[in-house]
């Protein structure tokens, strides 16, 4: 059972997909969520230079990660600004604080968007619309 | 005495103007700002526009017509650069390229019907994040959080903006109250944001001109020293995130522009008699409040409800209404209604014996926000 609505028949916007985050979202298409490390331990979510220690991106390397966080701050749509986000209405957008460290932004899914806080529990899910993966933060913890 | 100066000023009619192309405004506030220096066309020598929304995209050429333009150049730092005009202007004329430089923006986004910000082309549109409304609505959910604040906190500053421009003939919002309880009833655009914690989208222009304080003595007697200015841009914000959000505090962070403009004005907080702060949406002002030392963090609400804030208060701010309520000439209009009450030409709201202004501007520019601030004054 869950609470995501029929998707539309438009097509989401498209993923800007580049050289620093290829490897991130091959790794969505095959279900799985991962993050870049560094040497030093910090993690991101694509190739670039550390803003820990400074070194570069060649100091990384890809990683599997837990996909657990806490929901850092969020917001509720009640209007689409695109045709796609018609059906999801309304829609909760998130930034997740992952517990390796980075922020990402999401949907924040399997809840009622006015029971959303911050501060939450969510766990990274990989679902599926319109033929393209995408990873989105389940408060089905 | 400060170096350099704004020596003309123009300003268009502000609202809906379906019949004046963004050309024409531009076109109109060149000529304003020209009569108010009293300078010819030809000794306008360099020429700086930030792009609009609407038509306004282009090299806005029929404004520039019979100007003796030596350079000209087309910037944008999203809502701060009206700033970092006045940044670039100064650069020209240090470098050598020109002595009279006039910046420029107009816009006609209300008649062209623009939704700023609905664009696909950046990281965050796949999860349905548009608009810097959003990205200010994120703002204020953590600073809710953060401090138990609530949406009647950011009320309290749309109905103070609103309550300056309701006395000013010259603001789009004038004679046209507003209660905390209608802000409070207004439909949500993206929540915790009401429609009232967004600016106006209307169409209008504004031009000034920048100078050395020298050749500003050889105009009409109306020049405003620029005293001091800073910038900050912090771009590692989406680095952080893999995305281009912006978040408030801590990651709102004024103090590399608060301190340089300061400093190079050689003044403290307590030595502004007037501040324009950037108002695109109600949290804007409330952290700026508070990162500029006007009120506690988390206090911003309870500042304002006090009677702060207001143009007859002892820290006047936007005496115009500003984004709010006067008009949506991004970062320009803050600028020009400081060296309007500087020049003891606010009208009704006129701060007694104004001279010096604070003016900052904000950027939500897709990459981290931009930041500028700069103090003007007659001292």
């Amino acid at each position: 059972m869950t609470s995501r609505p029929t998707p539309t028949l438009e097509t989401p916007p498209a993923r800007i997909v580049d050289r620093a985050n290829r490897p991130f979202w091959d790794a969505i298409d095959a279900g799985r969520f991962v993050l870049a490390r560094c040497r030093c331990g910090a993690h991101y979510a694509r190739l670039q230079a550390c803003l820990s220690c400074q070194a570069g991106a060649h100091a990384m390397r890809w990683v599997s990660a837990a996909g657990d966080g806490n929901v850092r701050s969020f917001v509720i749509f009640d209007k689409a600004y695109h045709p796609y986000f018609d059906g999801l209405l309304p829609y909760v957008v998130a930034i997740v604080t992952l517990v390796e460290g980075p922020e990402i932004l999401t949907n924040v899914i399997d809840v009622e968007p006015a029971a959303v806080r911050i501060g939450m529990p969510v766990r990274i899910v990989i679902a599926e619309r319109r033929g393209q993966n995408i990873h989105q933060a389940s408060a089905r913890y | 005495m400060s170096a350099y100066a704004i020596a003309g000023l123009g300003v268009t009619a502000q609202g809906v103007l379906p019949d004046t192309s963004a050309e024409q405004l531009a076109w109109d506030a060149v000529e304003a700002a020209l009569a108010d220096a009293g300078l010819e066309r030809r000794q306008v020598d360099g020429y700086v526009f930030q792009p609009g929304f609407g038509e306004a995209t282009s090299g806005m050429a029929a404004s520039r017509a019979g100007l003796g333009a030596q350079v000209t150049l087309q910037i944008n730092s999203s809502g701060a650069t009206g700033i970092l005009s006045i940044a670039t202007a100064i650069g020209l004329i240090a470098a050598g390229t020109a002595d009279y430089v006039l910046c420029v923006h107009a816009t006609n986004a209300r008649s062209q019907s623009v939704t700023v910000g609905a664009g696909e082309d950046n990281a965050d549109a796949v999860f349905g994040l548009f608009s810097p409304g959003a990205q200010s609505a994120l703002m204020a959910q953590s600073y809710f959080h953060k401090y138990k604040a609530s949406s009647a906190d950011l009320a309290e500053v749309a109905v103070a903006l609103r309550d300056n421009a309701v006395l000013r003939p010259d603001a789009y919002r004038y004679g046209c109250s507003l209660t905390v309880e209608q802000h409070q009833q207004s439909r949500y655009i993206v929540r915790p944001l009401h429609v009232f914690d967004y600016c106006l989208v209307t169409d209008g222009a504004i031009a000034f001109i920048v100078t050395t304080s020298e050749r500003a003595r050889d105009l009409k007697p109306k020049a405003v020293g620029i005293l001091g200015m800073g910038a900050c841009h912090d771009v590692g914000q989406g680095h952080r995130r893999g995305a281009s959000t912006v978040l408030g505090l801590p990651d709102f962070d004024v103090e590399p522009a608060r301190t340089r403009a300061f400093a190079a004005a050689g003044l403290g907080l307590a030595d502004i008699d007037v501040f324009q702060f950037y108002d695109a949406f109600t949290i804007l002002v409330a952290l700026q409040l508070e990162a500029y030392g006007l009120c506690g963090p988390g206090e911003a609400g309870d500042w304002v409800r006090a009677g702060n804030f207001r143009w007859d208060s002892r820290s006047p701010c936007n005496t115009s209404g500003t984004l709010h309520s006067w008009g949506y000439v991004q970062g320009f209009t803050h600028l020009a209604e400081a060296v309007r009450q500087l020049r003891g030409e606010g009208g009704p709201t006129q701060v007694p014996d104004a001279r010096t202004a604070l003016v900052t501007n904000i950027g939500i520019t897709g990459a981290g926000q931009a930041h500028a601030a700069v103090i003007l004054g007659n001292r």
